[in-house]
């Protein structure tokens, strides 16, 4: 056949979509790979110890109660309720000085429009002799600025996790904007997680952050239902391309 | 914690605007949010003991002179015989009862006790109870009362493991499982301690005799109780953070005062038993780790005058805890404290450099490759949550699942995919490809065993253009891509039958699944790939079915080809998802040119009747069937 191509209309292929949980995951990684990060992998079905005792979350932690954390195989495992427990199968393999980072799945026993069961975080750990609370805030200064843009106000505020000390949460502010989003938990890590995975604490010092992946895709898509990046609806995912 | 920023206020000497307090208490690590007067405190767990007017106030007096001294009972108190037994010593290493009869009650309150109710929004129960809920907000400690008449026996308390009957003072009956420390009177619970009272010897209206317990009760003998019983108890939200192990005589001779304010009292006597003197802690004073930590440098007077304020006591090169903090117990805890007052955003940032410890910069992995690959075959990614109710042999359960019918960990991919297509059909969606890349997890010879899985799904039309458009997906479709585009080798296509699947639709169902281990990586044509744009904002989708409409034109000037193209492509209209060729035919010899369109339509707000849809399509025929050069077979104006 004589086909002119000029007066063929275009063939259009329709391309799919990654998972834009999975596209955010992988900007983040990029970032802090760019960084100077490692990628590190750990499993979903952890032991209690290395979720929580080794993290300094104490036996009488709320979070550790039946109606928080999903205990598997008759309490010998629990599925994992954030990806910190991989920053300790690091830590416990190669010695300071380090910087990991990890992305993954966690689960926590909660189901509404904000919170599911299973969502994802990215974390980041930084290791090294003189690591203080100022360098913590420049790498999350150039962290933000990389997800949100240069124009977003970024505050940082006191908060608590067991594994960190001081700990810091951190609210961004769109411009134009006068509500206070908050997007990422961080601090410097407590001595004691350290002293768990035999890394001096008088010696060496660190830094780590974490952030939930969910939440940040709904603030930059405006995705205000949650389960809806799991429904799997094509007319859903065929957006995000 | 709720206050009204006028207590709050009130005990601040100098003048200070409300959006200033809310800023300060974000400053110090509250989360806060103010509505008429009234501010909620989102104090972290940690920080019990700012759950009180008394807490905040304490945690502010580094930016403000403060009254932080509340009014109380200064008289020598009697002490009186109580047949109480502290059976549970290690729970509750200090408690104290106070006795205290009134000639009569009153709901007549004065301003400060009466705001508690009238403008925070609490309820009044009765006289004793009402001044306990106050004190506890104002001082954070709780109290319980008993109602004196009603107490005929030997309290007891202890840690009990048996199932018995409770029924609260909120008329709740539950049955106590487990351990749970209570306080009992002739073998009945009277008090689920902690956590709330029992109906039984409970205060009423006309209480004029109590008996009012202040306890310290160690966290762990308090956690978890009141969700597992369902109850609301702010005192065990109090216990469980953890509240000062020494203040109840404080407490008990505030409460007197309260009393005092509104009644007369005929008699007051105070019990307490087996006050242990808290081993003060201590930490050394160590400011140039302080200063290592944060970052800075500070001067000594000023780091004393900070931890001062905050209560702590310095004393030769020791720092004291004040016994209501029972979160701090290092140099990075007293970090913390200085970098609080200062204010995390005024601390410096100095620039990291983690240039030293990276590799070259990773290469991508095999993942990267094979979501790369797919999606530009027409495959979209999907995530699906690992529970399900198909237990195999090797598969771990979960103890306690959301859903106790999905209590299982998948082994395999597959009846989530295979989920996630029928759920598009149902859908109509007709042309589906779908991928999942996850973890699952196995028990091999009782390890734990952990496999990284491809799963593909695909059923339906190859694509909807007009190539692809009249291709079913087959085996060999997705055998080509799976060793042209993939390189595999390894793999077994499943074709996963229709028949218990819930559905009409007759379509083979293509499945593969494969281990990603040992997988090589390879270069995908990133030419072929726009970068995702960040911009997207997302559009909520309709559940409303769609109608679509095919319809064919007849070309007889080809150079009206492109016209027609764009005439339909630029077509917009409310109710239209989308427009597309799924047929094109270029008939040489009649020097025609055929092209078939499928519309789709579809509402945001409703299910659509056939003749808004046939309104539309009229308008689109019409417009473009006014060239004489172009023809609708049989389609008449």
């Amino acid at each position: 056949m004589s086909q002119n191509k000029k007066l063929f209309p275009d063939l259009v292929k329709e391309l799919g979509t990654i998972h834009p949980i999975t596209q955010i995951k992988s900007e983040i990684l990029t970032l802090l790979e760019e960084i100077g990060f490692d990628s590190i992998d750990g499993p979903e079905i952890e032991t209690e110890e290395y979720n929580f005792d080794m993290l300094n979350i104490k036996k009488t932690h709320p979070a550790r109660q039946m109606h928080d954390t999903f205990y598997v195989q008759n309490k010998d495992f629990v599925l994992r309720t954030h990806t910190s427990p991989v920053q300790i199968r690091g830590m416990l393999e190669q010695k300071p000085p380090i910087a990991f980072c990890s992305a993954g799945k966690v689960y926590r026993k909660d189901d509404d429009s904000t919170h599911l069961p299973m969502f994802h975080q990215v974390e980041g750990i930084y290791v090294d002799e003189d690591v203080n609370f100022s360098h913590l805030k420049d790498l999350i200064y150039k962290i933000v600025t990389s997800l949100f843009g240069s124009k977003v106000k970024i505050r940082f505020r006191p908060s608590y996790f067991p594994f960190t000390e001081p700990s810091a949460e951190v609210d961004i502010l769109y411009e134009g904007s006068d509500k206070w989003l908050e997007i990422l938990g961080c601090g410097i890590v407590n001595p004691k997680v350290l002293e768990n995975c035999s890394i001096d604490p008088n010696k060496y010092s660190g830094l780590a952050f974490g952030l939930g992946v969910e939440r940040m895709a709904m603030l930059r898509y405006e995705v205000s239902d949650i389960r809806d990046f799991y429904k799997s609806n094509l007319d859903f995912l065929r957006q995000f391309k | 914690m709720k206050a009204l920023v006028n207590d709050i206020k009130a005990r601040i000497k100098d003048p200070i605007s409300t959006e200033e307090l809310s800023d300060l208490l974000f400053q110090l690590g509250h989360e806060n949010n103010i509505e008429n007067n009234i501010i909620d405190i989102d104090i972290t767990p940690n920080r019990g003991d700012c759950l009180s007017l008394l807490g905040i106030l304490r945690d502010l007096k580094n930016f403000y002179e403060i009254d932080a001294k509340y009014e109380i009972h200064e008289e020598i108190l009697d002490s009186f015989n109580l047949n109480f037994f502290n059976e549970s010593v290690e729970s509750c290493p200090n408690i104290s009862f106070l006795k205290i009869e009134i000639d009569e009650t009153t709901l007549d309150y004065k301003a400060y006790l009466e705001s508690f109710f009238s403008e925070l929004g609490n309820k009044k129960i009765n006289f004793f109870t009402d001044i306990s809920n106050y004190l506890s907000y104002e001082l954070g400690q709780p109290t319980h009362c008993y109602d004196f008449s009603k107490l005929d026996g030997d309290i007891v308390l202890r840690t009990s493991k048996e199932r018995m009957q409770f029924e609260t003072l909120t008329d709740k009956e539950i049955e106590l499982f487990d351990n749970n420390l209570v306080f009992e009177m002739n073998n009945k619970v009277i008090n689920l301690a902690g956590v709330m009272g029992g109906k039984e010897t409970a205060c009423s209206d006309s209480t004029t005799s109590a008996l009012i317990e202040c306890a310290f009760f160690e966290p762990e003998s308090i956690i978890g109780r009141s969700v597992k019983y369902d109850l609301n108890s702010e005192a065990a939200h109090r216990f469980e953070r953890g509240v000062d192990p020494v203040c109840q005589e404080f407490v008990l001779r505030r409460f007197i005062n309260i009393v005092s304010d509104h009644a007369k009292i005929k008699n007051v006597k105070l019990y307490t038993q087996g006050i242990k003197d808290l081993n003060e802690i201590s930490i050394n004073i160590n400011r140039q780790k302080i200063e290592k930590i944060l970052g800075i440098s500070i001067e000594e007077e000023k780091f004393i005058n900070i931890l001062e304020n905050l209560g702590f006591r310095i004393e030769n090169e020791s720092i004291f805890i004040p016994s209501y903090r029972n979160d701090i117990f290092s140099i990075n805890d007293i970090a913390e404290e200085i970098a609080r007052v200062i204010g995390y955003n005024n601390l410096p940032s100095n620039q990291v450099n983690l240039d030293k410890l990276s590799n070259p910069l990773p290469s991508k992995s095999v993942e990267t490759f094979l979501r790369k690959t797919l999606t530009l075959e027409g495959f979209s990614e999907v995530i699906n949550s690992p529970f399900t109710e198909n237990q195999s042999s090797d598969s771990f359960f979960v103890d306690n699942p959301l859903d106790s019918n999905k209590n299982s960990l998948r082994t395999s991919l597959r009846e989530s995919l295979t989920n996630n297509l029928l759920y598009n059909e149902r859908r109509q969606k007709d042309s589906i490809k779908f991928f999942e890349i996850s973890d699952v997890y196995f028990i091999n010879d009782k390890k734990l065993s952990r496999q990284k899985k491809l799963g593909i799904i695909a059923s339906g039309r190859v694509g909807n253009n007009y190539e692809e458009f009249s291709k079913q997906i087959n085996e060999k479709y997705l055998k080509d891509i799976l060793i042209s585009k993939l390189s595999l080798s390894d793999f077994n296509i499943e074709m996963i039958s229709r028949e218990n699947l819930d559905t009409k639709i007759k379509t083979p169902i293509f499945f593969v699944e494969v281990d990603l281990k040992g997988m090589q990586r390879q270069e995908v044509d990133s030419d072929l790939l726009k970068e995702i744009n960040k911009e997207i904002k997302y559009k909520a989708i309709s559940e409303f079915p769609t109608i679509s409409r095919d319809i064919s034109f007849l070309i007889k000037n080809e150079d009206k080809i492109n016209i027609v193209n764009g005439l339909v492509q630029e077509f917009k209209n409310k109710i239209l998802r989308e427009q597309f060729i799924f047929d094109f035919y270029k008939d040489n010899k009649n020097g025609v040119t055929k092209i078939g369109y499928r519309f789709i339509f579809q509402s945001n707000e409703k299910t659509l009747t056939l003749e808004e849809v046939d309104e539309v399509m009229k308008i689109v025929i019409e417009t473009i069937i006014s060239d004489k050069e172009i023809e609708v077979p049989g389609y008449k104006i």
